[in-house]
């Protein structure tokens, strides 16, 4: 038992409170609430105009989450009463906006269908059909729990931490793209919303645990840098298994392709993102080994440059995230700026025979297993390149796994930087 | 630990650990196994054995591994298992194949181990269950000094107050914090004892209780359960049904009875665009509507997608649609040659209407894309080309087939066929009473769709398991059986008191409470 957890009060000492003092607390929870409400029935009322979209919804949240994010980490080092309560304002105008998105959502969802009577009524179109909302009521369900917790000026460090994590959250899922699909009729059940709604609960009091957890090592006063080995091994997981041991044993880094918009088991290599990667793998390395040099024969310069390269990594990993996304999101312009005439190109041959494996099984074809490369590169010449794309949603795991490996380096060195 | 709790043995409260915050840390070895060792007969040590919680630990952790080989090894009844087992070596094939490895879950000494367990867990709960029993039968409400220095949490005072009416304070004190205290009295000595959350003792066995009766319902369903599938279609009746069962050598299918019969009556598939087609992308759901014979009961039911129906322990579930159009009703337009009012109709699957001047249209067939090769059939089971196959009773009891086609192809053949009867100077076959049978809508539904049927009486008893062992757990994890007692004994003019508070589980939050308790004696809050 740790005597920093003895020494706390409970997280929300407000049971001395009375009814409506403990309401007119509520205000951050409240009014974003009220807010949403009167956004969605003017949705009802007056149909999709201004900025009544879910879309243009998330943006402003968006917006709002990365300025909180900005105002309450400047406030972990100036600490102003002003900045406190900006930080608050901008969380709380972020859930009004992330809120009322998602449940736009559901109105968008049922006008582009025309609300048809499915077994459970208007329940057809909760938004909760794919990972997109998914992560927008994450989002949400996260910005609401830190809004409770960052009025007490005590635990405002906390939104320091998820702050930043829900901003990439939200990025990562506007590049999922919010299209609405018909949903497939065995979702159409009472089981999704209790479902889904509680898995999405559950990450996000994993987020908040995850974080309090961290505060709590901090607080017991765990050495800086052995957070750091820890977050350098996870860093090293990441880049040891991403694109299929890609980065370690090839030096390229490639994301799933698509054709047409059926995925395919075979990825193209990014120009530019290996090197990059395993300068960053190269960076979390060598910071572990000062550290642990420092650990065993405490080495005082070794520990100063160990933080420095860490913090290197944190930044290296930030252009590895932009990098990525930027040939997500605009691949055309990034291939034209790499001198690429089309991403087939990019598919090491190495990949080619289990590919060839795949196209064999798919075509019901019998070509033998030492003809399958030939079979990929004779299918792949044949095929448009202009039919192949790269997809943000190929491997989402990885992706979540590079944004966590910065979120956990940025967090460490703000936090580490912060103790100091 | 047979032994009732003692002045002499104090039971050692083994989970909450011995941390150095201990007032009194005089924990006693534990109680003597109150067994008879020496003339032990092979039965009492089979018992032995099958009651001990080593032995439990053991059999847990070689179903563990059992469960970490059937991961391992591919079951036959996932998805690849055939294209898996080609590529194994014939040795591998031989002695998993031999040892059951490949369905390892349906094993006999699978089950074996699991009722062996089982039955551990009964006779190692009925073992200790006398001794959780005495917290309840025999509570300990008159103690020792000696007794409370040996409690988690003790800690001695002294007061100016009479014993009689110290102990009516903490008594009322303690009330106040929840805890209802009894007095008891032993010469000069008195022992005010309050506890709370007793029931807590007795949660592992229900704890027990539930996973004995998910372990029964898991033999019932691998052992009674019967699963299946059954293609319907309106207008037929059966009682038979095909089940799958993977072996080595692939799907072996088998027919099973059920102890009823059922008739579908009528098929929907709501579509969200209607102009669109069958597949299901574009649809909201798929209705079935049956009939149940049951001897003289018969009952209507409907089965939807994410609605099953219940009967007599079967369970029906949509599971698949024969993707071959076919019409719910159709509505016919009876078009005069010679002019005149044009009239329509709608007949339902399998039925049939009167119409005036020409007789009783029955719709007995549907083809979505009509094609004539040596008798009318359909190219596709899409709908390029519909058309319904109809059977005219004429008033005087004439029977006719005749099809009702789709504008364009009605266009078509009526003057391909009014050409030819006027060559052979005949009456155009296509007319009837000089009437064109036009197919102007109809409702799309499939030709048949497919129930699973899954009769599983281990399906109440898992539900029923699985609720009480979330419930019983968080009970046992959530809440602990606090005990607190008071010992005054007279002391110069006043009395002196030891406090002792013991629990069961989750000690930090209960140092907090026994500091409370014993302030809230002394005057504090
Ligand atoms: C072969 C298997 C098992 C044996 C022989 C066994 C035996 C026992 C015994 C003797 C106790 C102590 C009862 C008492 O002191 O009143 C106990 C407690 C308990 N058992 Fe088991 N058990 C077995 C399997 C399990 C399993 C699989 C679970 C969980 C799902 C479980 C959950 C519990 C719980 C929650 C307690 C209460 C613990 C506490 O009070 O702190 N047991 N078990």
């Amino acid at each position: 038992m740790s005597h920093a957890i003895k020494q706390n009060e409970p997280l929300v000492p407000e049971m001395e409170l009375s009814m409506p003092a403990k309401i007119a607390g509520l205000w951050p929870v409240i009014i974003p609430i009220l807010m949403t409400v009167a956004l969605i029935v003017a949705r009802i009322e007056l149909g999709p105009r201004g900025f009544l979209y879910e879309g243009a919804l998330t943006l402003l949240a968006l917006i709002c989450y990365m300025s909180a994010a900005v105002i309450i980490v400047t406030n972990l080092f100036v600490k102003e009463q002003v900045l406190s309560r900006l930080g608050l304002i901008t969380v709380s105008l972020g859930y009004c906006f992330n809120l009322s998105g998602w449940m736009m959502r559901w109105v968008e969802a049922g006008d582009a269908e025309g609300w048809k009577a499915g077994i459970n009524g208007a329940w057809r179109y909760f938004p909760l059909d794919n990972l997109y909302p998914l992560t927008l009521g994450f989002c949400a369900g996260a910005a609401v729990t830190t809004l409770l917790i960052i009025r007490k000026p005590k635990y405002e460090f906390l939104g320091a931490m998820s702050m930043p994590i829900v901003t990439v959250v939200l990025t990562l899922a506007i590049f999922l793209g919010n299209e609405i699909r018909t949903l497939p009729p065995i979702l159409d059940s009472y089981w999704r919303p209790i479902h889904v709604s509680i898995a999405t609960v559950a990450y996000g009091v994993c987020l908040v645990s995850f974080g309090i957890a961290f505060a709590y090592l901090l607080k017991d006063g765990v050495r800086s840098e052995a957070i750091a080995i820890g977050a350098g091994l996870f860093g090293l997981l990441i880049y040891g298994t991403v694109g299929r041991f890609g980065v370690p044993f090839h030096g390229e880094y490639g994301i799933g392709l698509l054709y047409n918009k059926t995925q395919l088991p075979v990825r193209a290599v990014l120009p530019g993102m290996g090197p990059l990667m395993v300068v960053t793998l190269l960076a979390i390395a060598a910071s572990i080994v000062l550290f642990a040099i420092d650990w065993v024969r405490t080495d005082e310069k070794a520990r100063r440059v160990g933080w420095r390269i860490f913090r290197l990594s944190a930044l290296l990993q930030a252009v590895v995230l932009a990098l990525l996304f930027s040939w997500i999101a605009f691949p055309q312009k990034m291939a034209s700026a790499t001198n690429l005439s089309n991403f087939v190109a990019q598919i090491p041959e190495r990949e080619k025979p289990a590919f060839g494996e795949y196209l064999n099984k798919q075509m019901n074809a019998d070509w033998p297993a030492d003809r399958h490369q030939e079979l990929a590169q004779k299918w792949l010449a044949q095929e448009d390149p202009a039919q192949f794309s790269l997809s943000m949603k190929s491997n989402p795991v990885e992706f979540g796994g590079l944004i966590g490996l910065f979120v956990v380096l940025f967090l460490v060195s703000l936090f580490a930087w912060r103790r100091e | 630990m047979a032994t009732r709790e003692s002045e002499a043995s104090v039971k050692p409260h083994a989970s909450a650990g011995t941390g150095s915050a201990v007032n009194a840390s005089a924990v006693k070895a534990s109680a003597v196994k109150a067994r008879p060792e020496k003339h032990d007969s092979i039965l009492d040590k089979v018992l032995q054995l099958l009651s001990s919680v080593k032995f439990g630990v053991t059999m847990l952790m070689v179903l563990l591994t059992m469960c970490i080989i059937g991961m391992l090894i591919m079951q036959v009844e996932v998805e690849g298992f055939q294209e898996y087992y080609l590529r194994l070596s014939p040795a591998q094939r031989l002695v998993y194949g031999g040892l059951g490895l490949f369905d390892i879950y349906h094993a006999w000494y699978f089950t074996f181990l699991l009722a062996v367990t089982g039955l551990n867990i009964i006779l190692a709960s009925i073992d200790r269950f006398p001794t959780a029993w005495q917290y309840y039968s025999k509570p300990k409400s008159s103690a020792s000094p000696n007794f409370i220095r040996a409690q988690m949490f003790s800690q001695e005072n002294e007061s100016p107050k009479r014993p009689k009416v110290l102990a009516e304070e903490v008594r009322a004190a303690w009330k106040r914090h929840g805890f209802r205290a009894r007095i008891g009295e032993d010469g000069d000595r008195i022992t005010v004892f309050a506890q709370k959350n007793l029931w807590n003792r007795f949660g592992a066995y229900v704890v027990h209780v539930a996973l004995i009766t998910i372990f029964i319902g898991g033999f019932l369903t691998n052992r009674y359960g019967v699963g299946g599938m059954m293609e319907i279609r309106p207008g037929k009746a059966s009682n038979t049904f095909n089940t799958f069962k993977m072996t080595l050598e692939g799907q072996r299918t088998a027919p099973a009875m059920l102890p009823f019969s059922i008739e579908c009556t009528d098929l929907q598939q709501q579509l969200i665009r209607p102009e669109g087609n069958l597949e299901a992308t574009n649809t909201i759901d798929w209705l079935s509507f049956v009939k149940i014979k049951d001897g003289d009961r018969a009952e209507d039911a409907v089965v939807r997608l994410n609605r099953p129906y219940d009967y007599r322990g079967y369970r029906f579930f949509q599971s698949q649609f024969t993707a071959v159009g076919n019409a719910r009703e159709i509505t016919i337009r009876l078009e005069p040659v010679s002019g005149g009012e044009a009239r329509e109709v709608v007949i339902p699957r399998n039925g049939s209407v009167d119409v005036e001047g020409i007789g009783r249209i029955a719709f007995t067939g549907f083809y979505p894309d009509f094609k004539f090769e040596d008798g009318p059939t359909t190219a596709t089971g899409e709908y390029n080309n519909p058309a319904a196959q109809l059977e005219i009773t004429t008033p005087d009891g004439q029977k006719r087939g005749m099809f009702a086609f789709n504008p364009q192809l009605a266009d078509q053949l009526y003057s391909q066929a009014s050409g030819l009867a006027a060559q052979k100077g005949i009456d155009n076959p296509l007319l009837i009473q000089g009437n064109k049978l036009l197919l102007k809508s109809f409702e799309k539904v499939a030709l048949g769709h497919t129930l699973s049927i899954q009769y599983d009486p281990g399906r109440i008893p898992v539900y029923i398991g699985f609720t009480l062992l979330v419930l019983a757990l968080c009970g046992v994890f959530f809440f602990s059986h606090q005990r607190m007692w008071a010992v005054i004994e007279p002391h110069e003019n006043g009395s002196k008191v030891f406090y002792g508070g013991n629990t069961n589980r989750n000690r930090p939050a209960f140092e907090g409470r026994f500091n409370l308790l014993v302030r809230a004696v002394n005057g504090g809050k």
